[in-house]
């Protein structure tokens, strides 16, 4: 995200702060982001839908006390979702649910020299299956989100040490398990 | 057992499925509504802190009325005494 960008989501945030109207701006440029986001933890439609609109209304009634961290404004929204997902978990106790795309799996394995099939994507299910939650949440955001290492970090409300220790960890059980030559920030 | 459900989907959702649910006149709404209730509490807090000070003023003044007659009579009991004792 350019300077400009960035800079230009403040002077939206500073209407916003005034006129709650204003904001409208910011929910219709990340609306679809983060119901997919939300729909990628939920797999339920109706569900996503309150939850993204839960995180639109906490961000719009806390936007006075929105400071800038160092991360774009997407970054706190993303934030917000995550906890308002969490807090559904929490109190559902459910199991929780990881919807991945086969077509975003499609673009990645194209990144390797692995070619694509149904037992892969079998054999990559199940190793999902077995990857705990704080992993799996890193690896969503870094490979389905393209999200950087700080932003992560705010998300998820950790180091940026530790995003890149457990993005490393989930990779190299991942060349293990299938063998692959992965290709990650110039690294092999 | 997996520790989480990991389910895979075969086709992404549409932009117009997704914009089917949105609707920021309902967060507005909703916002509003939120403010509204707020500042209704906060007026409602204050309006009991008024009466709570009040009720306090004329609890302490009706206390000092009360206590100020009572005074009076034990003082005057106190005068009283010696005169008896001398007789």
């Amino acid at each position: 995200m350019s300077e400009a960008e960035i800079l230009q989501e403040y002077s939206i945030l500073d209407r916003a702060k005034k006129n709650p109207l204003a904001f409208g701006e910011l929910y219709e440029k990340y609306f679809d982001r983060i119901f997919n986001f939300v729909y990628r933890q939920t797999d339920d439609e109706d569900l996503t839908a309150d939850l993204t609109s839960q995180t639109f209304l906490i961000a719009l009634k806390n936007v006075d006390r929105y400071q800038f961290r160092g991360v774009p404004f997407s970054a706190w929204l993303y934030k917000i979702a995550s906890n308002e997902i969490n807090k559904h978990y929490r109190k559902q106790k459910q199991t929780k649910v990881f919807s991945i795309e086969e077509m975003r799996i499609r673009e990645l394995m194209e990144q390797t020299d692995e070619e694509y099939n149904e037992e892969i994507i079998h054999r990559l299910m199940n190793y999902l299956k077995e990857l705990p939650t704080e992993m799996l949440q890193v690896l969503e955001l870094r490979f389905f989100e393209d999200k950087d290492f700080k932003e992560i970090a705010f998300i998820l409300d950790i180091t940026e040490s530790g995003v890149k220790m457990r993005t490393y960890r989930a990779l190299d059980r991942l060349r293990k398990k299938f063998n692959l030559r992965i290709k990650y920030d110039g690294k092999e | 057992m997996g520790r989480n459900e990991i389910r895979l989907r075969r086709q992404r959702m549409s932009s117009g499925r997704i914009a089917q649910h949105r609707n920021y006149g309902d967060i507005m709404a909703r916002h509003e509504r939120d403010v509204k209730i707020k500042r209704i509490t906060r007026v409602f807090i204050y309006f009991i802190i008024i009466v709570v000070v009040i009720l306090l003023f004329l609890l302490v003044r009706r206390w000092e009325q009360n206590g100020e007659p009572k005074a009076k009579q034990s003082t005057a009991l106190v005068q009283q005494a010696p005169e008896t004792g001398a007789r």
